[in-house]
């Protein structure tokens, strides 16, 4: 894609100034609140927390936060210049609010549909001779039971999308037969294609971060993807044992490219971009389920009724002659 | 049109059961892989756990997410989508009315088939006892209040009494046959399991395959043994009166031979001995007309839409598929 490209449609996306900061430390979005005063604001929905607007739209809020650890990560506070975009379920633009509050910031957008929505946070800067950008992405499901589960409607909306004029994006792939119920779990493949200004970004850097800190680093292929395989994150005590427990994690992408140009009349001789975007998985269900016990229970029951109906027509033999009608 | 009612009046009413019902399992069972959706509303079972199979939804499983609602939250949006989902099952039920149980239900048709392999195999069925029988169909009752309450107080202290565990979400599913029987058609046994995350998981899937294993015998021994104890059959029973398919009975043509009665596979007595009702759904109805097949007085059953009968007993039907069942 021609480069006049991408920095006009990003002009677009990036209302206000691009003299951000790129921070040291991933930066990247939850939507988990800081404090329990903000929780209180906040309930569960298919597709993580939201808040209710008016009418009962669900209102999105999220919060940046800046380290590679989930567990660790402090809630950070955005730049006033920063740039953000959201993105609807057929790509259209919204304008989301940025907000700032003493435990931290983010932005805020309503989700009218049924979908997902794609928010952006991008700070730009130049370091050393090298521009340093940030690409913090949430792509965040709206979906409640309650407005149905046409499948016409959801098929058409499951596939991922990516956005012209944001120079390193992370997909996230959908897992076979994905809906908007499925959830991701510890031991499912989970595929992301890194693109850079809309093209697969080959040989990035991508890693992903658990809560607990595990991590993995892959080198993305020609096609610019990344698979992972969520591991266990999750060891409670058995008592404690909570199947909705929602493990995070963090997908980061670093990629170089030897570009020279200039920013606001900054030159620079490289460049360095860091996408981020974050997910849930949730514990898999073969750590609390078990086919075995069910089967036993159920032939226990089938074996006893049987018995218990041979017994009773041995005692009665004279009842229930069947009558062809 | 005298032809015309001739012929439909003599039909084979089991073979133009059995065909429609497996027009309407393929329908419910396959259809959403044809994309097709109904909607969340059905008064029938197309369980909601066959993914991506269901062509739409049982509506008892959006009552009890709905249903799952705090106080202050019933005069709001959410109190709308309880009304508009009941009013969607109503408008499916006044049409066809308990027919859903009769002619499309997955479940109830399950429980025909196995019938017809004990049949095919000369095992002898059961009946209950009159006793039992007004005891037991009193369950289906209890059971559709309790998948309306228990959501509720999940939801909603009540006398300062703690809310409800989460796992007892959906209380109703966690024991119905449906939920592991009806997916296996499309090869998904992950219902068949027992959930050991918490006492109360484990407790209701565990209940969930006991009663999945009395299903399977009960089924087998009894017609339409799930039936007797279904909530959704107790929710129809409280629009039956009004939809426009009716099942009616000239009192004074009836002999009372009893010969409907005991084609009736749900062992309603009323069948053959009320001669004072003009309509006769009884709550264990299905509406599957077997009654009015197997009656050979002329005129005394019927099976009308819109007060314009469309299958009547009649003395030369009846003789018709005697005849016909002889040869066989
Ligand atoms: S489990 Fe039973 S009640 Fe629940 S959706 Fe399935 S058929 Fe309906
Ligand atoms: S009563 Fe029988 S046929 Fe009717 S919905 Fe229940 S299981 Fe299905
Ligand atoms: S009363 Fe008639 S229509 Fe109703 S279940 Fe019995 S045989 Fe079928």
């Amino acid at each position: 894609m021609a480069e006049w490209r991408y920095w006009v449609i990003g002009f677009v996306l990036l209302s206000g100034g691009l003299a951000g900061s790129a921070q040291a430390e991933p930066v990247w979005f939850s939507d988990q609140p800081p404090d329990a005063e903000w929780a209180k604001r906040a309930h569960h929905a298919h597709g993580g927390m939201i808040e209710r607007g008016r009418g009962g739209v669900y209102v999105k809020r999220l919060w940046l936060r800046a380290g590679g650890e989930p567990a660790s990560a402090v809630y950070t506070q955005p730049a006033d210049d920063a740039s953000f975009g959201v993105f609807g379920i057929d790509g259209e633009s919204l304008a989301p609010d940025l907000f700032k509050v003493a435990s931290g910031g983010g932005i805020t957008f309503p989700m009218p549909e049924e979908g997902f929505y794609n928010a952006y946070f991008i700070e730009r800067s130049v370091e050393d001779a090298v521009l340093k950008t940030s690409i913090v992405k949430a792509e965040v499901l709206k979906h409640s039971c309650g407005e149905g589960h046409d499948p016409k409607l959801t098929a058409s909306r499951m596939p991922p999308r990516d956005r012209a004029g944001v120079p390193l994006e992370i997909i996230r792939e959908r897992l076979p037969g994905e809906d908007f119920h499925t959830r991701i779990r510890s031991g499912d493949k989970v595929g992301f294609r890194v693109h850079y200004k809309g093209s697969p970004a080959a040989g990035a850097n991508v890693s992903l971060t658990t809560r607990e800190g595990w991590t993995k680093q892959v080198v993305a292929d020609a096609d610019g993807r990344a698979v992972f395989k969520l591991i266990r994150d999750y060891y409670p005590a058995w008592n404690d044992f909570d199947k909705r427990h929602h493990e995070a994690f963090l997908v980061t992408a670093e990629y170089r490219v030897e570009t020279p140009g200039e920013l606001n009349g900054t030159p620079f001789e490289k460049a360095h971009y860091r996408a981020t975007l974050p997910g849930i998985f949730y514990p898999s269900e073969v750590e609390y389920s078990s086919y075995l016990v069910g089967l036993i229970v159920a032939l226990i029951a089938a074996a006893l009724g049987a018995g218990g109906v041979f017994l009773y027509r041995l005692k009665h033999s004279r009842a229930g002659r069947e009558r062809l009608q | 049109m005298k032809r015309l009612r001739a012929f439909i009046n003599g039909a084979d009413i089991r073979r133009f059961r059995f065909w429609v019902q497996l027009g309407f399992f393929v329908l419910l069972v396959y259809g959403g892989y044809f994309l097709i959706n109904l909607g969340q509303s059905l008064p029938t079972f197309s369980c909601g756990f066959n993914q991506p199979g269901r062509a739409g939804v049982c509506y008892l499983l959006p009552l009890q997410h709905q249903t799952h609602i705090p106080w202050d939250s019933i005069i709001s949006w959410r109190g709308l989508g309880i009304l508009t989902g009941l009013l969607t099952f109503v408008a499916w039920l006044f049409v066809f009315n308990k027919a859903w149980c009769g002619y499309a239900c997955p479940l109830g048709t399950i429980q025909d088939w196995m019938t017809s392999l004990r049949q095919k195999l000369g095992i002898r069925y059961s009946t209950y006892s009159l006793d039992w029988f007004t005891r037991l169909k009193k369950i289906k009752y209890i059971l559709l209040i309790l998948l309306i309450v228990i959501p509720f107080l999940m939801a909603n202290s009540v006398a300062g009494l703690p809310t409800l565990p989460e796992d007892m979400g959906t209380p109703f599913c966690k024991i119905c046959p449906a939920r592991m029987v009806i997916p296996a058609f499309t090869g998904d046994f992950s219902q068949w399991t027992v959930d050991f995350s918490t006492g109360t998981a484990a407790t209701m899937t565990g209940l969930g395959m006991l009663v999945l294993g009395i299903f399977f015998i009960g089924g087998f021994i009894n017609k339409r043994f799930f039936c007797f104890f279904c909530p959704m059959s107790a929710l129809h029973s409280l629009f039956s009166k009004v939809a426009l398919l009716k099942l009616r009975k000239d009192g004074s043509k009836c002999t009372r031979c009893g010969d409907c009665y005991r084609a009736c596979d749900m062992q309603i007595k009323e069948i053959a001995d009320d001669v004072e009702s003009k309509t006769l759904i009884k709550d264990d109805c299905m509406m599957c007309f077997k009654c009015v097949a197997s009656c050979p007085e002329e005129g005394a059953l019927k099976a009308s839409f819109m007060g314009i009968p469309i299958y009547e007993s009649t003395e030369a039907g009846f003789f018709k598929r005697m005849t016909k069942r002889r040869k066989r």
